[in-house]
């Protein structure tokens, strides 16, 4: 699992790749946590994930409840057919707020 | 060399004389001595008191008393070998100062030195003998003055010393009093003698009762011989038998039946036997399949395995019909299955029991009956084969022949092998088994195939490289990809669970997982060596509620078919079982 983390316009967009799964999991939740803490919107990218298990969505969800706790924006992109259909497996396919693109990096 | 003259009737001697051969030719035969009638009673009072005497610790003092009497000495003592210790110890002695159990130390003093030179000493005043052991004396509060002292000996074998000491009156003993005591020595020597081995066949005959005993027992663990459609025969090479069949039937219908022949002979075989047929009986309850059963049959015994000791069995089960079995072979001759006039073989999957740590057996379905299924250990084989018995033809020969003629069971086989009930080179046993014809258009089940099997430390590193493998082995059965990745994501679902129950553990966790595939349906099996899980709160939870966590159950319930806790077998905590219809993938080749 690889997770990058940069800004793009006023989001920080914490970029995950590869398997999300039990052993992958504290890193990106860490990364996620870290962007809310620092008060920042966080769009969490999906397009890479090759495969996610109940712990990768419950990331995921704990970022959610965390952002709504400050009022931060909390958002997916681009999840692959394998993140979609375990999202939709544990039906939170319509709880999540999905973003059509990103903004370009500030980088 | 013993030369017995004057008149010997019937062993009761009225004169007896023993002449000695030059030196070297035997110590208690190197005196020549002629007896008068009172002394020849007393040598024969001897003999009987050691030959009949029920203790022959009394029997040794009362030979003593007789001798010191007959020497008129003031103290006498018997001094025997401690082999285990390598010296002498008294263990009969009379007179003031009794020394039964001191000892000396081989070679040490007068005692020392006559067992171990076998020849005797005679010292008339100790005072001027360098030689004398003065510890005894300084032990018992004894003042010797006057020795004599001869070897027991029996068989060319020194046995002791029988010491005499201080002749009574004041007196000084002399050569004919040594000679005497050598006469006397020489048939003590034999009389002891003869009370060891009286002692030691006393003992085999105690040994012989228990192995009896152990023979009747291990008979009545083996079922009667007759018992619908399964029998068995057994006849042990030695009274007890390493070789055991078995079988039962469980409440849901299904019958089982074993076949073992454990390594070797003799009580330690007979030992692992009983355990073997009594494990066998408890895993035929809570294992499902043949193959199962082997594994964790392999499991438990490994452990307590002797060094080199294993045991090739067959196992099987036959279906509540009647005409079906599956076997599994670990390591036993191949199973023979009469059909129609032909002769097929399942030979072993996997090698014996107790040899290999993780092994893995396959079910073999026999197909269904009418069939006959005849299984033999090697004593059994050896009978007809010889030494060579790579292709079991003439086994096959007989068997066939019997069953055309009727005359065909387990009994029937043995006592065929072996008419006079001659004990067998080895343990010789057989099996049979009755499958029934199915009802006509009836399919039988086909037994489950194991596809893919793994263990792993429950690490969370561990899990992506057997998801990957997983993944492979169900794509390989034509399964669609969407099905297969949700078929992964369960088993996953499943071993995240173990590892986080077993993180409380203060060993590694481990976790078994095996993938089976019956006609089509997949089959998970997930075993772990945690505590049990209390099987109630494993629930899936709510998904309205939006919370991080729990949803790993629903995961599972949502993609399988059929999720189940089941008894685990021995040496796990848990087992799961998941299963899934599956479809094939037309696109797949």
């Amino acid at each position: 699992m690889q997770c990058d983390v940069y800004q793009a316009g006023d989001k920080t967009v914490v970029r995950l790749s590869g398997d999300i799964d039990m052993h992958a999991s504290p890193a990106a939740r860490r990364a996620i946590l870290q962007c809310i803490r620092d008060d920042r919107p966080v769009i969490v990218d999906l397009a890479a994930v090759s495969y996610i298990d109940s712990s990768g969505i419950a990331t995921l969800v704990e970022g959610l409840q965390a952002a709504k706790a400050k009022r931060l924006e909390f958002g997916l992109f681009g999840a692959s057919p394998a993140a979609m259909r375990v999202l939709k497996l544990a039906r939170l396919d319509t709880v999540f707020n999905f973003y059509p693109t990103l903004p370009p990096s500030n980088a | 060399m013993l030369m017995m003259g004057g008149n010997c009737r019937r062993g009761k001697c009225r004169h007896l004389a023993l002449v000695a051969t030059p030196a070297g030719g035997g110590a208690a035969m190197q005196n020549a001595l002629m007896l008068d009638p009172n002394r020849s009673d007393f040598l024969a009072h001897i003999g009987e008191e050691m030959a009949t005497a029920d203790r022959p610790d009394m029997a040794l003092e009362h030979t003593l008393e007789t001798i010191r009497q007959s020497l008129g000495a003031e103290a006498a003592s018997i001094f025997l070998f401690n082999e285990a210790e390598d010296l002498l110890e008294c263990k009969a002695s009379l007179g003031p100062n009794p020394a039964t159990g001191v000892t000396v130390p081989r070679g040490v003093g007068i005692i020392g030195q006559v067992a171990e030179q076998g020849r005797p000493v005679l010292v008339e005043d100790v005072a001027s003998y360098p030689g004398f052991y003065r510890a005894v004396d300084e032990q018992t509060g004894f003042v010797t003055r006057s020795v004599v002292c001869a070897p027991l000996i029996a068989q060319a074998k020194v046995l002791g010393t029988v010491m005499l000491l201080n002749k009574s009156g004041d007196r000084r003993f002399s050569r004919q009093d040594q000679a005497l005591l050598m006469g006397y020595c020489a048939l003590a020597g034999l009389s002891i003698n003869n009370a060891r081995l009286s002692i030691l066949a006393l003992e085999r005959e105690r040994i012989q009762r228990e192995l009896e005993i152990a023979r009747e027992i291990q008979r009545s663990m083996l079922p009667s011989p007759g018992h619908g459609n399964i029998q068995g025969a057994n006849l042990a090479a030695r009274i007890v038998s390493g070789d055991f069949y078995s079988h039962l039937a469980n409440p849901d219908g299904d019958a089982w039946f074993c076949l073992g022949d454990v390594s070797g002979k003799g009580i330690n075989a007979a030992l692992w036997m009983v355990r073997a047929v009594s494990m066998f009986s408890c895993l035929a309850q809570t294992q499902g399949s043949p193959a199962r059963l082997l594994e964790a049959l392999n499991r438990e015994l490994r452990v307590s395995a002797l060094r080199g000791m294993f045991i090739t069995m067959v196992v099987g089960c036959i279906d509540k019909s009647g005409c079906h079995a599956r076997l599994a072979n670990a390591g036993h001759l191949p199973v023979l299955i009469w059909r129609q006039g032909e002769i097929t073989e399942i030979p072993a999957s996997g090698p014996p029991i107790g040899i290999l740590d993780a092994v893995v057996y396959d079910d073999v379905s026999t197909g269904p009956g009418p069939a006959t299924l005849c299984m033999v250990s090697d004593g059994a084989v050896e009978a007809i084969e010889g030494k060579t018995f790579a292709d079991l033809d003439r086994l096959k020969g007989r068997i066939t022949a019997m069953i055309d003629s009727g005359q065909f069971s387990a009994e029937a086989l043995i006592a065929g092998l072996f008419p006079r009930r001659e004990a067998p080179g080895d343990d010789a046993t057989a099996l049979t088994v009755q499958l029934l014809a199915p009802p006509p258009g009836e399919q039988p089940p086909a037994a489950p195939r194991r596809l893919f099997s793994t263990c792993f430390a429950a690490t969370p590193g561990q899990l992506k490289p057997m998801r990957d493998a997983v993944l492979a082995a169900v794509q390989a059965q034509g399964v669609d990809a969407e099905l297969a990745s949700n078929f992964v994501l369960a088993l996953n679902e499943a071993c995240m669970n173990v590892i986080q129950h077993g993180k409380t553990a203060s060993a590694i966790t481990q976790i078994s997982v095996e993938l089976l595939r019956q006609d089509d349906t997949l089959i998970l099996h997930v075993l772990d060596n945690a505590a049990p899980v209390d099987v109630s709160s494993v629930e899936p939870r709510n998904l309205d509620d939006v919370r991080p966590g729990g949803l790993g159950v629903h995961f599972m319930r949502e993609i399988m078919d059929q999720v189940e806790f089941l008894p685990p077998p021995a040496g796990f905590g848990n087992f799961l079982r998941m299963s899934k219809t599956i479809r094939a993938d037309p696109s797949a080749p």
